[in-house]
């Protein structure tokens, strides 16, 4: 098992009330699995990636990521931490506008001792792997939604983490383009072994993964397998 | 491990902010050094005086006149070494606009207490020829070379002068030029016979300030205190300081102004400092997203901080150094003669320089250091979130 979350739980105050995003949640994911994580909004589908991503942290249970539990870690082992195992893809892609699609895709390899060379044939392999070899001197302002998603894919993919995280990443582009994306996940998957978990809140994305798991108020509400 | 790309992009992406704010702290920091050198400039008066010299003026006012027969007393005083006198002027050449100090002298105590027959430092260098030369004509004037510098005289040349405190037309030969040996003496100043002005005023006797020359060891305030207290109750009471007090004096006719002017130049830089943090914050602000991901990514709060703090340093560096090289370039390449009327030296002093680029820095880091806190205090997850 790759990810292990149980008896999750996480709050958020608002106005001196309390508000239960997360209650008692357990959830499996498989090395090499595709899982789509589907339900209403504001069913804790984004808290639930945060909180397995370790970039936000629960009030309760634990979440064992390759047999290590990540809850309880200081901020800075956390951050040391995602920067080996977690690739992030958002929604709006979160290129960073000044730089290049290479070095956006850089950026996470200088956290590594990689030599500036090795950096490079990264980048380009990861830009490869994506399609965009060809645009790598472009800004994100130059390239298309679908282009610029598939520059942080390759930014997600560069350092070679464990899994992915994705958080509606067609959720902004076009069925075409929405296609591209799906298709280069379903590679990432079938050809580099990638764990994905997926929030989306379209059937013909979900539709692609291997396991469809419904949240309902912040609970699972069901989890069965794609049949294709 | 920082991603330093990100500093240097941004910088070029808002190259026109950068050269905004930098401007900004550049024209603090060269108004800051320049009050700050006027007051160090006064400074430098009061300081660079002789420790050995007394200065004798009416105790009325500066503007009173003593009578020329105390010169004898003054010099049969025990201690007193020797005695020389300057006598104000006033006076126009050519037009109000060109001011200059003027005085009327004795010309071989003139040269015993300040000029080359001195024992002490020589406060107004001079070939010995020249001096001859001046002491041997009774038109024959002495300048200095900041005078000549600013109305483009030359050796021998007749200037005239129009008297109004002493009425009448003068005219000098100048015979001499000196250069100030020390930041004590100004380098526009010209000086002539008193005898010649004393003749042409129909021997009124009117003198401004004895400079004693005391003996080496002398006691300064004992000296001060016989010669006031001799003319204490004559018609024309004495006021005896120490030529450092005398400076003084002069330097707080200028009042609160040192006050004032480093006030303004704190008031000036303060305002920098608030444009400069403003910009920062805004900036930091805009970068929300960055950070997030930046965060994500896993960069360590350090890296993040330091992007911010260097980027605030170098834009506030770089118009802390253009301020001071403005500053330094003005005031001690270029010499602007304005300021020169005033002081007898105006340049920028290192420490000054030093001060205003370090403080230049400081404001940098502190523009830096707010958002680079607010960034770090952030949590990942609401720094991603486009909720507000
Ligand atoms: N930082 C926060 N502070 C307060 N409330 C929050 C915060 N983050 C999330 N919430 C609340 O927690 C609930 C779950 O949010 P979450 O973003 O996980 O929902 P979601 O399932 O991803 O919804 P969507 O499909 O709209 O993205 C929502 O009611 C949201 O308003
Ligand atoms: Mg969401």
């Amino acid at each position: 098992m790759l990810i292990t979350a149980r008896g999750v739980g996480k709050s958020y105050f608002r106005g001196g009330q309390e508000l239960r995003v997360l209650d008692d949640l357990d959830l499996d994911v498989e090395a090499g699995e595709w899982v789509a994580l589907m339900g209403p909004s504001g069913s804790g589908k984004t808290t639930l990636l945060n909180l397995i991503g370790g970039i936000d942290v629960p009030d309760a249970g634990t979440i064992q990521v390759a047999g290590d539990e990540i809850v309880g870690r200081s901020p800075a082992e956390l951050a040391a931490w995602r920067s080996r195992h977690v690739g992030f893809i958002f929604q709006l892609y979160n290129l960073l506008s000044v730089l290049t699609a290479e070095q956006n895709v850089e950026l996470p390899l200088l956290l590594t001792p990689l030599s500036r060379r090795q950096r490079r044939e990264h980048v380009q392999t990861a830009l490869e792997v994506v399609g965009l070899a060809d645009r790598s001197d472009h800004r994100p302002s130059q390239l298309s939604g679908g282009q610029q998603q598939r520059v942080a894919i390759a930014r997600a993919i560069v350092t070679d983490p464990s899994f992915l995280l994705a958080d509606e990443p067609t959720g902004d582009l076009d069925a075409k383009s929405a296609e591209e994306i799906l298709h280069l996940m379903d590679r990432l998957r079938a050809d580099f072994g990638k764990a994905i978990v997926m929030v989306t809140h379209d059937p013909n994305a979900a539709a692609r993964a291997d396991r469809l798991v419904h949240l309902e108020k912040g609970a699972i509400a069901t989890s069965e397998a794609v049949r294709e | 491990m920082t991603p330093w790309r990100l500093l240097f992009e941004h910088l070029r992406g808002a190259w026109f902010r950068v050269l905004l704010t930098a401007a900004g702290v550049a024209l603090a920091v060269f108004l800051m050094a320049t009050l700050r050198t006027v007051v160090t400039s006064l400074q430098q008066t009061v300081k660079a005086a002789g420790s050995n010299r007394l200065i004798t003026s009416s105790a009325v006012s500066l503007f009173v006149f003593l009578p020329a027969k105390l010169e004898n007393d003054l010099r049969a005083q025990p201690g007193v070494r020797e005695v020389t006198h300057w006598t104000w002027f006033g006076g126009v050449y050519i037009d109000k606009e060109n001011m200059f100090a003027r005085f009327a002298t004795d010309v071989p105590t003139l040269r015993t207490v300040y000029g080359d027959w001195s024992p002490r430092r020589e406060e107004i260098v001079m070939p010995p020829e020249q001096w001859e030369a001046f002491d041997g004509s009774r038109k024959a004037c002495i300048v200095g070379d900041g005078l000549i510098e600013r109305f483009g005289w030359e050796l021998g040349e007749t200037i005239e002068l129009k008297g109004n405190i002493f009425p009448g037309d003068y005219s000098f030969d100048i015979a001499g030029i000196y250069t100030p040996g020390s930041g004590q003496m100004d380098s526009q100043t010209m000086f002539f016979h008193w005898d010649y002005l004393d003749e042409k005023a129909g021997r009124p006797g009117k003198i401004s300030t004895f400079t004693l020359d005391l003996e080496d060891g002398a006691d300064l305030a004992a000296i001060a205190a016989a010669v006031d207290d001799r003319y204490a109750s004559s018609d024309h009471r004495t006021r005896t300081l120490t030529e450092a007090a005398f400076n003084q004096m002069f330097v707080s006719m200028w009042g609160n102004v040192p006050l004032l002017l480093s006030m303004i130049g704190g008031a000036v830089l303060f305002a920098a400092f608030m444009i400069a943090l403003n910009t920062m914050l805004l900036h930091g602000q805009e970068r929300r997203l960055e950070v997030g991901v930046l965060k994500a990514l896993g960069f360590p709060d350090a890296s993040i901080a330091a992007l911010f703090v260097a980027e605030g340093v170098v834009v506030c560096g770089i118009g802390g150094l253009f301020g001071v090289a403005g500053a330094h370039v003005m005031f001690n390449v270029i010499g602007v003669s304005a300021l020169d009327r005033f002081f007898p030296s105006f340049a920028i002093l290192p420490e000054t320089e030093l001060l205003a680029a370090g403080t230049a820095v400081a404001v940098g880091l502190i523009s830096g250091i707010v958002p680079a806190w607010v960034a770090v205090r952030t949590p990942v997850v609401d720094a991603l979130s486009r909720r507000d």
